[in-house]
């Protein structure tokens, strides 16, 4: 579904991503750790055409993402269709950015309106099908400000697949929540998941990571080190920066 | 440390200075020292004046030859001017000048920044409620058009649907609202603005003093020339306050002795005035 | 002489002062209006990513904020009819002229608290409205330009005022408008008490109201349940959405 190699970026003379080859398979729940500064979510704006890369190749369902043929050659891709891909590239930020002047329900239209063109009542019944999944229905006519932390992320969820997304991405979906507040986020993302949804999940949750994840990807120093399916990764990491980072976080399983 | 306080001295002094300076912009003293007037005894001058030991005088010197900056030095002059330095000077007082807008000139009157207002003010009914005055010079109200007169004004009349400018504040605008149908008025702070109007094309009249006509006439020949003039003549008077019962007795005596002895006449003369037009009762 | 209640009465609604008012009124809101638009449109091009365009944007605010007000009014009455002889026509009125001085020069100084109100939205706004792949006018008109306006509101209320009072410099190129006006009326009775208070009584009318209006936006942009009341001319009461009664 969703294919990156050889992705390189770089924030002025800070080289951030240095060579990244990753693939997601249609279904697939693919979870990246690392340490801050790893890159990890550097790697997911940049899958989600948010950042621009430096250098690599972007893949959605086999398109090349970003450019274009033109009389044989290759250009950079024209805004629309840059923006069209990333309308198919659902995103959930650490911070929520929900629209502070909108209510939930307006915040989760607005991307069809202004994006697909839908007319305000078609999108209001999507946007309203789709609160009700998240479970904020009732909730509907609230501004962000009146929201808790976990019903702004919920919102957020709503908002990003409203547009029918073809993958989701969650960057630290809940790292900026009150311990309290976590569980409601992760059960929609776990809901999700087993709906089928390819994602790609960056988390500290690693309880989490370990059960809903398909695949674990560890990120160190712009690059991916290691990936294997969960119980392998958390048992038996087989590279030594996997290792020393679970290690620091008090979570290599002796079992 | 020793070259801050050196800068620090010569940044106050500078500013001293520079202060001290711009305080004297709108005041300028005339020449110190009171010579007798020429009939030989000094006369008494009135008392409570605002400034012990001077005569402030209020002029928009904007209108020559009334009251207007010498092109050169920037100095206050002009017939009302020089005649009230004459006065002072029969006086024995120092002289001053308060420059400002014309429709300022009576509010400043009444609330006690000057002694006179003296810059070719017309004597009016409506002034004479509130104020004094004193007549010195006749003079008459006239329209000036472009040179060769392109819209053909030959009466106040003519100007209906025309477009006449003048100062703001002034007997000229009452005049001009009186025309029926009215014509498109544009009042301006400085007669000299009205002026520049008709000169660019934009207004097709303006109406004024003969004796800024005159003046203007002389600075740019065969810019415009004087279309009607009105056959009521007015009078310019001295203006003061009706409480100071002192002024106009010490004023019209004042008045009197220098149009006896010809000072008055010459001043006239000076800035191309009608020595005739002088009438000091 | 004291204070005469009914020269003060006659002042205050005599036709002269209330056409003077009007011109006033109008003036400013209609330099207002344009220089709001304008500003916005400069303040955007400030972000462009052409460098032509953020250069001319750039030199906009710094021209127009530099030159005095009373410069700009004067030099569009006087110096462009040089350049343009069309503009000595009858059609091209004081109130034509001051119009286009005050909206050029208040549009450079509404470019900047627009910008600054800009500069202040989180830059996650932007990041959230392109990873839903919306584009840059939709991005602009239904996320940044609403943000920017609540925090625009106080200081654009600021503006409105001294424009208000800036009208008054219009008097150089012949405008009747208020004070102009009241030195007339002044120079002619020399009632200047009753006069001065009258055209005092115009501008707190109109800057109450001002501020009316200002409170109305505030609470309006306020983003809250309690607050929404559609309309910004109907008073704001608490309604009670079917969704929130159980």
């Amino acid at each position: 579904m969703l294919a990156a190699s050889g992705v390189r970026k770089s924030y002025g003379r800070d080289e951030v991503l240095r060579g990244v080859d990753i693939e997601v398979a249609r279904g697939e729940v693919k979870v990246i750790l690392g340490a801050s500064g790893s890159g990890k979510s550097t790697l997911l704006r940049c899958l989600a055409l948010l950042e621009p890369v430096d250098a690599g190749e972007l893949y959605l369902e086999g398109t090349r993402l970003g450019v274009k043929q033109k009389r044989g050659r290759l250009v950079p891709a024209p805004d629309r269709e840059l923006c069209r891909h990333r309308s198919e590239l659902g995103m959930v930020f650490q911070r929520f950015n929900l629209f502070p002047h909108l209510t939930a329900i307006e915040n989760a239209m607005v991307g069809l309106v202004e994006v697909r063109g839908l007319k305000r009542r078609d999108a209001r019944e999507q946007a309203l099908a789709l609160l009700d999944r998240v479970g904020l229905s009732a909730r509907a006519n609230a501004y962000p400000s009146e929201l808790s932390g976990g019903q702004q992320q919920r919102v957020a969820i709503a908002r990003a697949l409203v547009m029918h997304p073809k993958v989701m991405m969650f960057d630290e979906p809940t790292s900026a929540l009150d311990a309290e507040l976590v569980r409601e986020v992760l059960d929609v993302i776990e809901l999700l998941a087993d709906g089928g949804m390819t994602m790609v999940v960056v988390t500290h949750e690693l309880s989490f990571a370990r059960r809903v994840g398909d695949r674990v990807a560890m990120m160190d120093a712009g690059v991916l080190v290691e990936e294997a399916d969960p119980d392998s990764f958390f048992e038996s990491p087989q590279h030594k920066r996997s290792r020393s980072f679970l290690e620091a976080i008090g979570h290599l399983d002796t079992q | 440390m020793r070259k801050w306080r050196l800068l620090v001295a010569v940044l106050c002094v500078l500013g001293l200075s520079l202060a001290a300076g711009a305080c004297g912009d709108d005041e300028e003293d005339s020449d110190a020292g009171a010579a007798p007037n020429e009939a030989g005894a000094r006369l008494e001058p009135p008392r409570d004046l605002i400034k012990e030991g001077t005569l402030v005088q209020c002029a928009d010197l904007s209108f020559p030859p009334m009251t207007f900056e010498d092109p050169q030095t920037s100095a206050p002059t002009g017939f009302d001017v020089d005649a009230a330095k004459a006065v002072a000077e029969a006086w024995g007082l120092e002289h001053e000048v308060q420059n400002m807008p014309f429709d300022g000139i009576l509010p400043a009157l009444s609330s006690g920044r000057c002694d006179l207002a003296w810059t070719g003010i017309f004597v009016t009914p409506e002034r004479l409620k509130t104020f004094s005055a004193i007549p010195y010079l006749e003079t008459a109200q006239v329209i000036i058009v472009p040179e060769g007169n392109p819209a053909g004004i030959s009466s106040p009349d003519d100007l209906s649907g025309k477009t006449a400018a003048t100062q703001s504040g002034t007997e000229y605008v009452k005049s001009l609202r009186e025309i029926e149908p009215r014509p498109n008025i544009q009042t301006y702070p400085k007669m000299t603005d009205a002026i520049q109007q008709l000169v660019i094309r934009r207004a097709d009249a303006v109406v004024t003093q003969d004796t800024e006509a005159a003046y203007r006439s002389t600075q740019q020949p065969g810019a415009f020339e004087v279309a009607y003039t009105y056959a009521d003549a007015v009078e310019f008077g001295v203006y003061f306050g009706k409480s100071s019962a002192d002024m106009d007795a010490a004023l019209t005596k004042a008045l009197r002795s220098l149009d006896e002895d010809g000072t008055l006449a010459e001043i006239a003369e000076q800035y191309e005035l009608p020595a005739e037009n002088l009438l000091i009762r | 002489m004291t204070f005469d209640l009914e020269i003060f009465w006659d002042a205050l609604t005599s036709q002269e002062f209330l056409d003077g008012a009007l011109i006033t009124v109008a003036l400013a809101v209609s330099a207002m209006a344009t220089a709001i638009v304008f500003g916005l449109v400069v303040a955007v091009a400030r972000g462009s990513e052409v460098a032509a365009v953020r250069w001319a944007a750039a030199t906009y605010t710094w021209f127009f904020r530099a030159v005095p007000t009373l410069l700009q009014i004067l030099f569009v009455w006087n110096a462009l009819p040089q350049l343009f002889p069309a503009l000595k026509e009858d059609w091209f009125t004081p109130f034509l002229a001051g119009y286009i001085a005050l909206a050029l020069n208040e549009a450079a100084y509404m470019a900047e608290i627009t910008r600054s109100g800009m500069l202040s939205i989180d830059p996650g706004q932007r990041l959230a409205a392109r990873a839903l792949g919306m584009r840059s006018w939709p991005t602009l008109r239904r996320i940044i330009i609403p943000q920017t306006i609540r925090v625009a509101i106080p200081p654009a209320a600021n503006e409105f005022i001294t424009l208000l009072k800036l009208t008054s410099l219009a008097s150089v190129i012949s405008l009747q408008e208020l004070l102009t006006v009241t030195g007339q009326q002044v120079s002619l009775t020399f009632r200047f008490a009753e006069l001065y208070a009258a055209a005092t009584v115009y501008y707190l009318v109109i800057v109450s109201a001002l501020m009316i209006l200002q409170s109305r936006l505030e609470r309006r942009y306020a983003w809250s349940s309690r607050e929404r009341s559609g309309s910004i001319l109907s008073r704001s009461r608490p309604r009670l959405r079917a969704s929130e009664v159980r």
